[in-house]
């Protein structure tokens, strides 16, 4: 077993070696050759002293990226799969690569994202010891299902020595290790025990809104005894605090509790189990802050200090390819990622930029050539989606661009945005000159996952006619 | 004359992707209808009246053991409403409570089902079945042509039974009611049961005029879609979609279902 466990390594190595010669690394193959050669290889290959493992629906890249960037702004040396794929084979790939000849771990901590369908595939063959979960939303309907069988997947499989870090603000993910495992609530539990748990929240906060119109709402009963939840307060979709007023179930507290923030001085007040504390913001959209939370709370716990932390948050940025913004001369231009064929991600998208202040035009490139490559995308997610939020008047145009582009517009007709506020082409790239640059302070680039390159070349396009919009204004004057 | 019903069982929990959004076109399309939503833990409306149109749209698995828990002390009703022509319109997995059985082999759970129909749901929690599906819907007039629709499914469950009888679709493309069925979902008078799921009725224009036509009294002059013309245009470039050969992500039948339907 151990022969060929030490051959799959090598081949495996090899190939990354080659990978990486050829300027092409962040593949998942060195992982793919591994399982394939030693189906126990995620077993049998040396693990970190810590390893610290992220899932959820929508923000576990961010999650995973704060947490690496914390680690190795530190001096630790991480062993991740940032750069590669968050399925088993990344995950081994991820491993192999920071892997000694003899297979021993050379990191001092692994960081690894998890699919969250992946978790019978890692989970009882890699021991983490920290496991984040950001949050369990409806996702895309042909992968994910829904967000309790997306629950059912994680619980079944969960480690019992790990500490979840969980989303006191979220009653899917938040009934994740509880005794008894997923049927717990409905009284058709096993005897497993629980996992050791701790939560993170968000407060409200100052002159927040509630958002109680969202389309969907993934739990609106109580999981114990089906009668109607009372919510207190509603950020979005099921995010808030609940209580059953039937049986008194009810959110759970957090241990870690964003009770403030100061978007000028940008800065996040901290309640923690020893005291308060106050760190950098790394970037004021809720969902982010409830990123940096689960960040904070899974590092705390992970033995990180105050000190350390304050002084990482101090120097990381969230990573570029998800949100970039920059000024070209009056007007603000965007990159903001909006994962199509997920609807909770696109209806946070919408929201954030509906509450900016300004005039806006929004780029709407949200096909998603993955799902796309049969010829014909399932769009049934775009019904999930709260397109309602774009009928605002600030938004003075929306562009809708790819082959979707008619059900897009269809879509935001039944949500009542005026026909003469849009416009449409099947070719994303054009979309950058059909943006009316007059009289607006914005333009948002919203982009599919793997539409990162279209949209990078509809920023350069919208750029290049910003400035000369400034030079002209300039030889004007 | 009182307005149109249209009643929504269980919006709470038979809410899945964007099922309900087919109601909201439906009173788009018809302004003057009262939509009802009758909760879980309320009385449905249909046991006190008798609605125009009743949809229930898809749910977890847990959803179904509570809906099936509601449902089944208004079982004679329910078939009362049936045989009587009233529209019902089920779309997903909520076709799976009006047969005999679901059984849950990875959760270990059998549901005993409201019985109306001779149908078993067997549910694989590893193997979902993704599919588009193109096929025709015969209206039952003799001067009218069957209409083409357009869709998605998407489920853990395999439905097994005899619907020759009583069909929604004939598969042209995709699978019916299991991976070897050509027959799709099923019919009986006006209840319309079908596996697809998503805006069902948005996607398909002709056939939402269809359901208009039968919901309004006979002699009223057609309707006008809501967003017809967009609507008609996304159904079109659909349809040529789904009829390209080049297009995948259709399962297909297997030989045995092929013939069967």
């Amino acid at each position: 077993m151990r022969i060929r466990f030490m051959l799959a390594l090598w081949l495996a190595k090899a190939c990354a070696c080659t990978l990486r010669l050829l300027k092409r690394g962040g593949t998942q193959l060195p992982g793919r050759i591994a399982l394939a050669l030693c189906p126990a290889f995620l077993s049998q290959i040396g693990l970190p002293p810590l390893v610290i493992a992220v899932t959820g629906t929508n923000g576990k890249t961010t999650v995973a990226n704060i947490v690496v960037d914390v680690y190795e702004h530190l001096g630790f040396r991480v062993a991740s799969n940032r750069q590669g794929s968050n399925l088993n084979a990344g995950v081994a790939a991820a491993l192999l690569t920071d892997a000694g000849l003899g297979g021993q771990a050379r990191a001092q901590v692994a960081v690894l994202e998890i699919d969250e369908r992946s978790s019978r595939l890692i989970y009882p063959f890699v021991a983490v010891d920290i496991l984040v979960c950001t949050n369990l939303f409806r996702d895309s309907v042909g992968r994910n299902g829904h967000a309790e069988y997306i629950a059912f997947l994680i619980d079944s499989a969960l480690p019992l020595q790990a500490r979840l870090v969980l989303n006191a603000d979220d009653l899917i993910s938040a009934q994740l290790g509880l005794p008894g495992g997923a049927g717990a609530a409905q009284g058709t539990g096993t005897a497993r025990a629980g996992n050791e748990r701790r939560f993170y929240g968000v407060a409200p906060l100052p002159g927040e809104v509630q958002r109680t119109d969202s389309l969907s709402r993934d739990i609106a009963i109580c999981p114990v005894c089906s009668t109607a939840l009372h919510y207190s307060f509603v950020r979005y979709h099921h995010i808030g605090r609940a209580v059953c007023p039937n049986c008194g179930f009810h959110s759970p507290e957090a241990d870690y509790l964003a009770t403030g923030i100061d978007p000028l001085a940008a800065t996040l007040s901290v309640q923690m189990p020893a005291g308060p504390a106050t760190f950098r913001l790394l970037n004021d959209s809720v969902f982010n802050i409830y990123n940096q939370m689960a960040a904070l709370a899974a590092l705390r716990e992970a033995g990180l200090d105050v000190e350390q932390l304050t002084s990482a948050f101090s120097a990381i940025k969230l990573t570029e390819s998800r949100y970039h913004a920059e000024e070209c001369g009056s007007v603000r231009l965007v990159m903001q990622l909006a994962k199509g064929q997920n609807a909770i991600a696109c209806s946070r998208a919408f929201d954030y930029i509906a509450q900016q202040p300004g005039r806006k035009a929004l780029v709407l490139n949200l096909d998603d050539h993955f799902d796309a490559q049969g010829g014909s995308e399932n769009i049934t997610w775009l019904y999930d989606c709260d397109y309602e939020y774009l009928n605002d008047p600030h938004i003075a145009q929306l562009v809708i661009g790819g082959v979707r582009s008619h059900d897009h517009y269809l879509r935001l007709r039944i949500a009542g945005v005026p026909p003469e506020r849009m416009v449409r082409t099947r070719h994303e790239r054009d979309t950058a000159d059909l943006v009316d640059l007059e009289n607006i302070d914005a333009v948002y680039i919203l982009y599919d996952v793997y539409t990162v390159d279209t949209a990078k070349a509809v920023r350069s396009r919208l750029q290049a006619r910003l400035q000369a919009r400034l030079t002209e204004r300039g030889g004007a004057q | 004359m009182r307005p149109l019903q249209l009643e929504m069982l269980y919006p709470e929990i038979a809410n899945l992707f964007g099922d309900t959004q087919n109601l909201r076109y439906l009173a788009l399309c018809l302004p003057e209808a009262e939509l009802v939503r009758s909760s879980l833990n309320e009385e449905p409306a249909f046991l006190r009246r008798r609605p125009d149109l009743i949809y229930l749209g898809p749910m977890t698995e847990n959803g179904q053991r509570l809906a099936l828990e509601r449902l089944l002390s208004h079982r004679e009703r329910i078939a009362e409403l049936i045989a009587d022509g009233t529209v019902f319109l089920c779309t997903g997995n909520a076709l799976e409570l009006f047969g005999e059985r679901i059984v849950n082999p990875v959760q270990d759970y059998e549901l005993e089902g409201l019985g109306l129909f001779s149908l078993r749901s067997e549910l694989a929690l590893f193997d979902r079945l993704n599919s588009k599906v193109l096929g025709r819907f015969d209206t039952g007039a003799s001067d009218s042509e069957p209409i083409t629709l357009v869709g998605f499914k998407s489920q853990f469950s395999q439905v097994y039974g005899d619907n020759t009888d009583g069909f929604f679709l004939r598969c042209t493309r995709g699978v019916g009611l299991n991976r070897s069925s050509a027959l799709e979902g099923v019919r009986r008078n006006n209840f319309f049961g079908t596996s697809l799921l998503g805006p069902m009725l948005i996607l398909n224009p002709p056939f939402v005029r269809y359901l208009i036509e039968l919901l309004l009294p006979t002699g009223e002059a057609p309707r006008h879609l809501a967003f017809e013309q967009v609507a008609q245009q996304a159904y079109e470039e659909r349809l040529r979609e789904f009829e390209d050969p080049r297009t995948s992500g259709f399962a297909s039948p297997s030989s045995a279902g092929a013939a069967r339907g």
